[in-house]
């Protein structure tokens, strides 16, 4: 067989080439290197919308601020993610309940906070959310609503806030007549108010109500309110509208919460921000209105907390999801909160009522969704949807490592990279409360850990006695008031692990855990006063809670190649560096325009070069000015020229550019919508998508040195990690151009996997695992569709150990070996399937030849298997395991063997019983196979039945001691051992007893078969056996 | 053992036909045509493939399968010499899985028996299948290992869906997904074929397919188009 295939023997990375079309990486290419998300379900994400099949509750869609929309069929016990080939901020969901296999999904969140997403359009399903078409709307950024006709599944109206970050057209109140294909845009005020409330009368739907909204951010403010505001009435399905006003504030209005009673449709509420914020009703479908309860809760961030639900069955109970959950029962005339925040999570933006059964209530807030089966006063949470909101990533270097993350109004938090049993929401370990951003492990104390809350409160944390100190750096003498960004930069240095830096205005080191902070900068910013108002902003409603901090420090980075190389960018857009570890700073900011780059720009990751000094990779975030473009840029000459990297598939704003560690052209990218990659230094990108969303919010990047594992952090879906990319790293454009190569893959160590853990409830998140198995990684460049893959593993004396069928698709393909040899052969006999047959011996560490045959061609490679660097074993230990289980597979060898000889022999006398007419010689022919038959009971279960017989005959204790001894890599047990060698003495009797029988039976019975014409019978040979054991 | 009956259970006749299209109806025509054609599809009476499945990563077991078109279907996979069998005949079936121990025949559940019946049809789902009471529609692109495929979603008589994936330079069918209910719920199976061999007789069929939930290729050895298959095998032998 061997010869007749055509051998090339294929140095690493050199393999078989033709000549066709040049073969470009694209996003298929990276082919099996899948990212796996571990997480967390515990703090999930901010929920913005959701809505179920009324009619089968048990259906329903969740809609979240950048995690996609995620579907149930069973009620919550197991959700799945349906819109990960789309933008991932979803600002409104509805399922047509007269057809719920239609579902229409408004993506841009309208929570109209700092952090918020955008969109861009409005998207349908028509077959319950298996797939997606956009059906216009593309530039409306974000989208509050969707309201369905009851009467007529054609009619949609859509509430369009639009865009937060500057003035624009594309916003008001749209209606389609025809399911979508064109829309018309029914109520518009300005370029700067849009529609951010529409709700119909369920008695009429000619007769509508919407709420208008007039707000901006900066990236230094915020204002909600203006003329533009105010709530509108239609009764002839939008065509004109009236302003209502009878009894509301006086004054400028700013976001408005609107909801009608649907068992008393002209009852009406709404919450008014204003100069008297406040609940108003109307009895008279909003021509008259009075004011009602201004609680706090009701008066909550206005524009953050919109909603407000009356019980579809009774017009008197009144849900206020805001900062808590508020109930009124007597219309909104007064409110209680029966759990101010015991057990539930504060931030509530979204609420469903089941029509059917009022009781049954779902609840989105900032940290997952929550239902309550009565009326609102108790709520259990949903541990199953992984839509963290990652700011950014650490990672230690403990195996496994550990990967540290502050998550958007979820603190801050640690988790292992990989568990027994996979990570579950219990393996991640808070350590810092608020909003959290960026989380760094002490860089010698693995018990100490730096994070933060908003707006530069940062702690240093001792996990190990549960403390923290609070390190703040504080305004020294001659210092102006110090400004810390929302997201305040902390960060180790590349090259001294004693080294931290923050900064506020000023750049700051400490060496000594944060006890001493050195201000080592100048104020770097623009210091720019009008752009430090934060004290002002809001509108109607002040609302500083640091989120519009200015002129700040956003991104701090040290050289990997030179420790007095620093480089800082700001909020306003400086870019500075200095060589002499601060005592003096370069200022490159007017260089970066002349490459198109606004000035101005917030600096969002700069990523010093890893093999160059000189060299300098910058991500810039203009999106606080309206401008969505996609800008990263490289300067060789620090920071002098620069150089943008373009290409036409880039989305979303940039906020993390990461160069590999190892390969200078290989280079990671981060977006508001998506992750990208260039292998050639950045002339071309392709979008990541393997098992990441497509438009994944993508805050930040890092490289495990150790494991090569790239690591996402998300806003919206948690952490990501890509196990061992180092297959990417030998991608180029040649190598793409062969029809086949192999790729390294890390070194694995030979274990048997982890033990453990325990496995998930259902209705829980748990997080995979990478593989502990040994990894065959190669490159086709078109996926095979004549011939199969095989690959076939073989040890130094050149003995097959393997083989199993490999994959085919385009690009890097991957192949997994558990490193055990082949189970032994087994004899085919017994009642039940022989376990022995399933269980083999793990091999030694060592080279072993790979060969991969691909259709008619061959290809040969090495692997290398390490001894685990985390055994607990000695190498006598290890070698006695090893030595056993080889033994006991030899064992099980001649244990078959005999077994085998003997179902055979009976098999060739059972077939020639009925041949045989002489009554003495045919008893004779009975006589052998029933003492074949007795001894066969001895050696293999032979009861039949339904249930499990438990019957153990030698074969089955053999296979229970193989199986203990061959999954455990330590030292077998000394009865184990004892046992072994009671088995080796059983099976030589074993084999002496059918050697006797033959001996008695087989010469006298050939006699008789030959007199009768038949062939003698054989014994099988032990030649014939093992041949048959490996197949060449 | 539990894994290798589902996977018996959603092995589908791996040279379904098609339809679909740029208009999907073109896809359709193009796809026939590059498998046979439709006389020599409709042509088809019975039908025997024998090859093996693996099992588990390098653990082979031969499989066979024998069909009647439009009456029976019978699957025999061996493992240490033990033969597991899946059989339907008319409206009923039966299955033996002697792995631990019973050697004697099961019947089938009826969505069972429904879904296996659906695979008797040799001429594939999508031939004739507007006769067949199944509607289709394109849509779209959808890359499918590394290859741009036409996406074609069918919806059958009786509302169960599939997706059909069809390579855009030659129309052969590389993926399919069908939504298979079990009791109320929904479950997803996809197969990818490869490895396209045209017959002697001027078939192509794909000589490898992959079941995610068979755990491991299935690579055929053989297609033998209209074969004489005695009807006794269909029938659910006595129980010892």
């Amino acid at each position: 067989m061997k010869t007749k295939l055509i051998l090339i023997f294929a140095a690493l990375g050199i393999a078989f080439s033709a000549t066709q079309a040049q073969t470009k990486l694209n996003s298929s290419t990276i082919g099996m290197i899948e990212a796996r998300c571990i997480g967390s379900a515990a703090m999930s994400g901010r929920i913005t919308a959701v809505d179920a099949n009324n009619k089968e509750p048990r259906i329903f869609y969740v809609g979240t601020a950048g995690g996609g929309i995620w579907k149930t069929t069973n009620a919550g016990v197991s959700f799945e993610p349906v819109f990960d080939k789309h933008c991932q901020s979803i600002g409104a969901l509805a399922v047509d309940q007269n057809h719920p296999d239609v579902v229409w999904a408004g993506t841009g969140e309208s929570n109209m906070r700092n952090s918020v997403s955008v969109g861009n359009g409005l998207y349908k399903s028509s077959d319950a959310g298996k797939n997606w078409v956009k059906v216009g709307l593309e530039n409306s950024e974000h989208i509050s609503k969707i309201l369905i006709d009851p009467n007529n599944s054609d009619i949609v109206y859509v509430a369009v806030p639009g865009h937060l970050w500057g003035s624009n057209p594309d916003r008001g109140l749209y209606k389609t007549t025809d399911g979508g294909a064109t829309w018309e845009k029914i109520l518009y005020i300005s370029e700067t108010a849009g529609c951010s409330e529409v709700i119909m009368d369920p008695t009429n739907s000619n007769r509508l109500y919407a709420s208008t909204w007039e707000f901006k951010r900066t990236p230094y403010s915020f204002n909600s309110g203006g003329k533009g505001s105010a709530i509108y009435k239609s009764e002839d399905a939008g065509k004109t509208w009236r302003k209502l006003s009878n009894g509301l504030p006086e004054g400028d209005f700013g976001r408005v919460a609107l909801a009608l009673a649907p068992s008393e449709p002209n009852n009406l509420l709404a919450i008014v921000e204003s100069k008297k914020t406040g609940l108003y009703i109307s009895a008279d479908g909003g021509e008259t209105w009075k004011n009602q309860s201004s609680s706090n809760n009701v008066c909550a961030r206005p524009f953050y907390f919109s909603t407000i639900v009356v019980d579809p069955k009774d017009s008197k109970r009144v849900y206020r999801p805001a900062y808590t959950f508020s109930i009124s029962k007597d219309g909104g005339y007064s409110f209680i909160e029966p759990q101010y925040f015991a057990g539930i999570h504060p931030d509530h933006h979204t609420l469903w009522i089941n029509p059917a059964n009022t009781s049954h209530l779902l609840l989105g807030t900032d940290g997952g969704l929550y239902q309550s089966l009565d009326k609102g006063n108790s709520w259990t949470f949903f541990w199953n949807l992984p839509v963290s909101q990652f700011y950014h990533v650490a990672l230690d270097n403990k195996s496994p490592y550990n990967v540290y993350g502050g998550l958007q109004d979820n603190g801050s938090w640690k988790a292992p990279s990989q568990k027994a049993g996979g990570i579950k929401n219990g393996d991640w370990e808070g350590l810092y409360g608020g909003d959290g951003f960026w989380v760094q492990p002490d860089g010698e104390d693995p018990d100490v850990v730096y994070a933060e809350s908003q707006g530069g409160s940062m702690g240093r944390i001792n996990r190990k006695y549960n403390m923290s100190q609070s390190i703040q750096p504080k305004q020294g003498p001659g210092d102006e008031e110090l400004r810390f960004n929302w997201n305040t930069p902390i960060v180790r240095s590349f090259t001294n692990p004693k080294v931290l830096y923050t900064g506020s205005q000023y750049l700051y080191k400490t060496m000594d855990k944060g006890i001493t902070w050195i201000k080592i900068s100048p104020d770097l910013t623009t210091n720019d006063k009008t752009k430090q108002k934060q004290e002002e902003s809001g509108g109607l409603t002040v609302d500083n809670s640091s989120a519009e901090n200015h002129c700040t420090i956003f991104t701090i980075a040290d050289s990997p190649l030179d420790e007095n190389i620093v480089w800082v960018g700001t909020d306003d857009g400086n870019l500075q560096y200095t060589t002499d570890g601060g005592k003096n700073w370069n200022n490159v900011t007017a260089n970066y325009s002349t490459a198109g780059i606004p000035k101005g720009t917030w600096v969002s990751s700069i990523q010093p070069g890893r093999f160059n000094k000189s060299e300098v990779y910058v991500t810039f975030d203009n999106h606080a000015y309206g401008d969505m473009n996609t800008y990263v840029a490289k300067s060789s000459d620090f920071g002098k020229t620069w150089r943008m990297f373009k290409c036409t598939e880039f989305t979303g704003f940039a906020h993390k550019i990461l160069e590999d560690l190892k390969n200078k052209d290989l280079l990671f990218l981060g977006t508001e919508m998506g992750c990208f990659m260039t292998i050639d230094g950045g002339e071309t990108w392709v979008r990541m998508k393997n098992n990441i969303p497509e438009f994944a919010l993508v805050r930040d990047l890092a490289i495990h040195p150790e494991t090569n594992d790239l690591v996402i952090a998300t806003h919206g879906r948690g952490i990501y990690i890509m196990d061992d990319i180092s297959p990417l790293r030998s991608l180029t454009n040649d190598l793409m151009n062969k029809d086949f190569a192999f790729l390294p893959s890390r070194k694995t160590p030979v274990t048997n996997g982890r033990f453990g853990g325990g496995g998930g409830q259902g209705g829980e998140f748990v997080a995979p695992n990478y593989t502990d198995q040994a990894v065959f990684t190669y490159y086709l460049k078109d996926r095979l569709n004549s011939g199969d893959v095989r690959i076939e593993i073989y040890d130094e004396n050149g003995m097959m150990l393997y083989d199993m069928a490999g994959t085919k698709r385009k690009g890097i393909n991957k192949v997994y070996w558990g490193m055990r040899m082949k189970p032994p052969k087994v004899a085919e006999t017994g009642a039940t399937l022989d376990m022995t047959g399933f269980v083999s011996p793990l091999v030694n560490p060592g080279k072993y030849t790979v060969k991969l045959k691909v259709a008619d061609k061959v290809y040969t490679d090495n692997i290398e298997l390490i001894e685990d660097p985390n055994s607990p074993f000695t190498k006598e230990e290890l070698a006695l395991q090893r030595n056993t289980s080889k033994q006991m597979y030899e064992l099980i060898d001649r244990f078959s063997y005999s077994a085998q000889q003997l179902v055979e022999m009976q098999k060739g006398l059972n077939s020639n019983l009925g041949e045989i007419k002489n009554t003495k010689d045919k008893k004779l022919l009975s006589e052998y196979n029933d003492k074949l038959e007795s001894i066969r009971k001895t050696m293999v279960a032979t009861k039949l039945g339904t249930a499990i017989t438990g019957e153990k005959q030698m074969r089955e204790k053999i296979a229970e001691l193989y199986a203990e001894i061959s999954m455990y890599q330590g030292r077998p047990t000394e009865y184990q051992l004892i046992r072994l060698k009671g088995f080796d003495d059983e099976i030589k009797k074993k084999a002496g007893e059918v050697n006797s029988t033959h001996d008695i039976y087989l010469e006298k019975v050939n006699k008789i078969l030959v007199k009768n014409g038949k062939s003698p019978l054989k014994l099988l040979t032990m030649e014939k056996w093992k041949n048959e054991t490996i197949k060449p | 053992m539990k894994k290798i009956f589902f996977a018996i259970l959603t092995v589908f006749v791996s040279y379904q036909t098609v339809l679909t299209a740029q208009t999907a109806d073109e896809i359709v025509q193009k796809h026939l045509a590059a498998i046979g054609g439709v006389d020599k599809l409709n042509s088809i009476k019975s039908m025997k493939m024998v090859g093996s499945i693996e099992i588990q990563p390098g653990m082979t077991a031969p499989i066979t399968m024998q069909v009647i078109n439009n009456r029976a279907l019978r699957m025999d996979l061996s493992i240490m010499g033990m033969t597991m069998n899946q059989v339907v005949y008319d409206n009923s079936g039966w299955a033996v899985v002697p792995f631990n121990g019973n050697p004697n025949p099961e019947p089938l559940t009826q969505d069972q028996v429904k879904e296996m019946k659906k695979q008797t049809d040799l001429s594939g789902d999508l031939l004739n299948y507007k006769d067949k009471g199944s509607k289709i529609e394109l849509i779209g692109s959808e890359d499918v290992e590394g290859t741009d495929t036409h996406k074609v979603k069918i919806t059958e008589k009786d509302g169960t869906i599939g997706y059909k994936f069809f390579d855009k330079t030659n129309f052969y069918l590389i993926k399919e997904t069908k939504i298979l209910k079990l009791e109320d719920k929904e479950t997803e199976v996809s197969i990818l074929y490869s490895n396209f061999k045209k017959t002697e007789t001027g078939f192509v069929f794909a000589y490898s397919m992959n079941n995610e939930m068979a755990g491991g290729p299935i690579t055929w050895e053989s297609f033998e188009v209209n074969p004489t298959i005695d009807e006794a095998i269909f029938k659910m032998p006595a129980k010892n």
